[in-house]
């Protein structure tokens, strides 16, 4: 389907083929969603090898930046903050969701569109795209057959993915659900095909072929206790030349007594990778803490149009361990967690200069809450590994009146990045209120600003102003129904 | 039988109406002297002529039989009033009873039924009066229980519906004694299975509206549906609140775990809940049909049990209950969260997504999904600010960013707009932070290569690990299986080998 005309055409004429008329039905649900964020960019600037001071490669320029000088070169090259941009990126979500052609016939719509004020047009991912159809297809919904035909996703135990085409998911017993699907593949998170301009854009190497996703999977519950699925999906090119990509995920979860046992596994056929493989154990409740214990192993996962997959990257295995605690009138609940990381073996490095090979997170946080509607909630948070570090603090109070909220939080953050992109230590303040109105509407707003009190360069204003406000409303009934509740979405 | 009997037992049995607080019968306590006038009547009869044909109006002396001699010579002038009739749910008559005692051959004594150790003499009756007790009765018919208000009473052998019982006052109706058994803790939550085979037994004491107090599936469930509707009842129910003790079977998890219960007895569920208390979670596409199967609550009637989002219009189910981005950084949790999901499980719920061990659909609708998993328009996955803070997290694979982004199309565009990416440079100021970065980076690509992709094209890397345009530096590790993925996609080995179809360069 060609973006930007046929989906919004296809949408159009699936839900006109769907006008009410008794007992048929519509309901409509908007989100209008705005923002204003105060961003300084960086860009690459030079400055003669006559005004830096230091040896070697890395040098400091008058002012106080790190440089990177070439032997050779009249210039050196380093990357300064540039003028605060302001972007405003606008998004309106549509969705539609029409039925009453036939028993189990609905349309169904998900609709973006996209307008950019200020900077955004530049900078804001997907701005340029005025409009966008994450979703719109026809469904017929037969109990234990249910078929889709139009612009859809699947989510699975390997994410989600985008495709125009086809879903047929039988239900032969109650324990028992297959599933095929199939269409031309879209660009996750992009809803385009991945020769589209979009791609190229950014990287020149793009592919050179559109694709076709194609998977089946099964699903099975013999009882209650045990339920377990698995995949097996492919992409693969047009001209039927290769592969960009062949997948299996399995996952399954096993209740034991009162405690779960779940776990999923991704695998790429391409390199014979695990890129993902969790086991989580959720314990029942032990002198008031409802414990969960997990280990994972993470690689990451590249589509063979890249060549990333051949760099053999590495991955990690992870212990987790957490605990919530709640007092029996579920006023006060604490949660920590914490884990601790382990990269495997990476060839390729010097051992005199050895990069981190571990990492581990933590965290607690607890909430108060009082019958008034008063709410407090804090925490900590660190996250120090390769690469990256963070550590977050907030403090924050909100109090809830009938249908509406309105709160402030206070926080802070450190992020640190080990390869130099920036470090900062940001100190946060937040307002934010919210409101359910009658007749499905609700109104939600937040106002930001951050001090970052640390930057790589002195003497620029890094401090930041976010604001949000968003407008959520629903028309017409839930299927079978006559009227629209207050309290639903 | 001889007429004597038969009027000796007709007002005995009339004494047991009137104990038994029978419509034609006392009051309250019987204020008429019995044992002073012991010697005087040899009939019970003489006084209570109803007791034998049945008229109530006749049940009782008047004021002019007394008369007779209290008239103020032969006896003082006394005033004394016949008690006055209550209404009553017996279903009683004292002429059939001496009829059906008359040709059983049995005594019909009035003592039989009003005294206590069953005088069968007028004169030793009238001197141990007492009211009749139900226990008279269940001394004759065919009662299974041991007392009155016992478990298994056949109560409508003596009693009337109180549907039909139309003399009744509510404070009748409100004073009804209840059985023992109803007191139970499990009662309400086991009553079912007996109203189900003893509905008449229910009926004595309750109504339709009885049972509607709680119930909202009322007219499909049979054994209210034969109940006989009562506006008396259904004035006195609605003062008092519907009660939903939580059943055995809800445990501490069924908020997520219901799910087959209901598909296979949804009707069981219509007995305390609502469409809306369901929709309160189910806002989605699934268990429509289940759902709709539930009733609708009326205007000022019962509104059902109360569920997690149901019958709480400031609840507002969020994507990320309890412990939101907890080990990821923080965000400020909602106050009215509905913990339908145990804390962690919006990074922790793929398993049960994908197995289909919950039933995804059943409360959320597909674009619920989108939410998190398909752009910025509600971001509520990530926490605040996250564009400041999602180095770690990008570095850290904790949420797995493939799985929802895309590097080209996400990552690199930001970074290029931001002025992060490569310019197909490599000898620029961005890796400044370590000075002996070309050695490095090797170990660092292997370890973080989603990073290196979310700035760098692949040109940049080929312009050394190419083995056709490059310097030739292999980028393969010493797992590297070069058939495995040129089987899949030769065109990727291309990229830096000359290849030859069918043959993959090492």
């Amino acid at each position: 389907m060609k973006p930007g005309v046929s989906a919004p055409l296809g949408a159009a004429l699936l839900l006109a083929l769907a006008m009410p008329a008794s007992p048929q039905g519509m309901r409509i649900t908007g989100v209008s969603t705005a923002q204003y964020i105060d961003m300084r960019p960086v860009v690459l600037d030079s400055v003669p090898v006559g005004q830096v001071t230091g040896n070697g490669v890395f040098k400091v320029s008058a002012d106080g930046h790190a440089v990177e000088c070439t032997e050779g070169d009249a210039w050196c090259r380093y990357l300064r903050p540039a003028a605060v941009i302001s972007a405003v990126p606008l998004i309106q979500d549509v969705e539609v969701s029409a039925w009453g052609l036939a028993t189990g016939l609905r349309a169904y719509a998900q609709l973006r569109f996209r307008a950019a004020e200020g900077d955004a047009a530049r900078f804001w991912p997907s701005a340029d795209q005025a409009f966008e159809a994450m979703a719109a297809y026809l469904e017929l919904d037969r109990g234990s057959v249910l078929a889709r035909i139009g612009r859809q996703w699947k989510t699975s135990g390997l994410g989600f993915y985008n495709f125009d085409g086809a879903t047929l998911s039988l239900q032969p017993r109650s324990w028992l659900t297959l599933e095929g699907f199939g269409g031309r593949s879209l660009v996750r998170g992009l809803n385009q095909s991945v020769v589209s301009p979009a791609i190229a854009a950014v990287e020149p190497w793009s592919a050179n072929d559109p694709d076709w996703l194609m998977g089946a999977e099964i699903r099975v519950r013999p009882s209650p206790r045990l339920s377990a699925g698995a995949l097996y999906q492919r992409d693969i090119r047009s001209d039927a030349a290769g592969l960009y990509s062949e997948r299996v995920a399995a996952d399954a979860r096993l209740r034991l007594g009162r405690g779960t046992l779940s776990g999923n596994l991704q695998t790429d056929l391409a390199t014979g990778d695990v890129n993902d493989a969790r086991l989580r154990l959720e314990l029942p409740r032990l002198l008031g803490f409802l414990p969960t214990l997990e280990a994972r192993h993470y690689q990451p996962y590249f589509e063979l149009w890249t060549i990333w997959g051949a760099f053999a990257p590495v991955g990690y295995d992870e212990a987790t361990a957490s605990a919530y605690w709640t007092d029996p009138s579920d006023r006060v609940s604490l949660h920590l967690s914490g884990g601790r990381r382990q990269y495997g073996p990476a060839t390729g490095g010097m051992a005199s200069l050895p990069l981190r090979n571990d990492g581990w997170r933590a965290c607690a946080d607890a909430t108060i809450r009082s019958g008034a509607g008063w709410t407090v909630n804090g925490g900590y948070a660190a996250d120090v590994g390769f690469g990256a570090a963070r550590t977050d603090q907030l403090l924050g109070v909100r109090r809830q009146f009938g249908a509406g909220y309105a709160g402030l939080t206070g926080m802070a953050f450190q992020t640190l990045d080990e390869f130099q992109v920036d470090k900062g230590r940001v100190l946060g303040a937040s307002a934010d209120v919210g409101m359910k109105l009658p007749a499905s509407v609700r109104i939600d707003a937040s106002l930001q600003a951050y001090r970052h009190a640390e930057r790589y360069s002195g003497g620029i204003d890094w401090n930041q102003l976010r604001g949000l406000i968003r407008f959520e409303w629903t028309i017409g009934p839930e299927p079978g129904r006559g009227r629209l509740p207050g309290g639903a979405r | 039988m001889r007429p004597r009997s038969l009027l000796v037992a007709a007002v005995a049995l009339s004494a047991v109406a009137a104990a038994s607080g029978l419509r034609a019968g006392w009051a309250g306590r019987d204020t008429f002297p019995h044992a002073r006038h012991a010697g005087l009547f040899p009939l019970c009869t003489g006084c209570h002529a109803g007791a034998a044909g049945g008229g109530k109006e006749a049940l009782f002396p008047t004021q002019e039989t007394c008369a007779r001699c209290h008239d103020g010579k032969q006896e003082r002038v006394v005033d004394w009033t016949a008690p006055h009739s209550r209404g009553t749910n017996v279903r009683f008559s004292h002429s059939a009873h001496a009829r059906d005692l008359a040709e059983s051959g049995l005594s019909a004594d009035c003592g039989r039924c009003h005294t206590a150790d069953g005088a069968t003499t007028v004169r030793a009756a009238m001197r141990g009066l007492a009211g009749a007790q139900p226990q008279a009765c269940i001394g004759c018919h065919a009662h299974q229980a041991s007392s009155h208000l016992a478990e298994g009473a056949l109560c409508r052998t003596c009693h009337l519906a109180l549907a039909q019982a139309t003399q009744l006052e509510s404070s009748d109706i409100a004073g009804l004694p209840k059985p023992a058994g109803h007191e139970s803790a499990g009662f309400v939550l086991s009553h079912g299975v007996n109203a189900g085979v003893a509905r008449a037994r229910c009926a004595i004491c309750h109504t339709r509206e009885s049972c509607g107090r709680c119930h909202l599936n009322g007219p499909s469930v049979p054994a209210i549906a034969v109940l006989e509707s009562d506006p008396r009842v259904g004035a006195l129910v609605r003062a008092r609140g519907a009660t939903y003790p939580r059943p055995a079977s809800h445990r501490a998890d069924w908020d997520t775990q219901h799910g087959q219960a209901a598909r296979a007895a949804s009707q069981s569920c219509a007995n305390c809940h609502t469409q809306p208390g369901c929709r309160g979670c189910h806002i989605g596409e699934g268990a429509r049909k289940q759902i709709a199967a539930l009733p609708m609550p009326a205007p000022g009637g019962p509104s059902g049990a109360l569920t997690p989002g149901g019958d709480r219009p400031e609840v507002r189910l969020e994507a990320t209950p309890g412990g939101k981005n907890a080990m990821k950084g923080l965000a400020f949790v909602a106050p009215s969260t509905a913990r339908v999901h145990a804390a962690g499980f919006a990074d922790s719920h793929g398993p049960a997504a994908a197995s289909g061990s919950s039933s995804c659909s059943s409360c959320h609708a597909k674009s619920f999904c989108s939410t998190c998993h398909a752009g910025s328009s509600r971001p509520v996955f990530h926490p605040v600010n996250f564009m400041a803070r999602h180095g770690a997290d990008a570095y850290g694979g904790s949420r797995n960013c493939g799985s929802c982004h895309n590097t080209e199309s996400f990552c690199k565009t930001c970074h290029q707009g931001a002025g992060l990416s490569s310019s197909g440079r490599i000898d620029v100021a961005f890796h400044t932070g370590q000075p002996l970065w070309l050695l490095q980076h090797g170990e660092a690509a292997r370890k973080g290569l989603e990073g290196c992709t979310s700035c760098h094209k692949q040109q940049d890397c080929t312009r050394c690990h190419s083995a056709s345009g490059g310097w030739g530096v292999n980028p393969h590790g010493a797992s590297f299986d070069a058939n495995r993925m040129g089987d899949r996609n030769e065109l990727t080995c291309a990229r830096c080998h000359t290849v030859t179809p069918g043959r993959i360069p090492q």
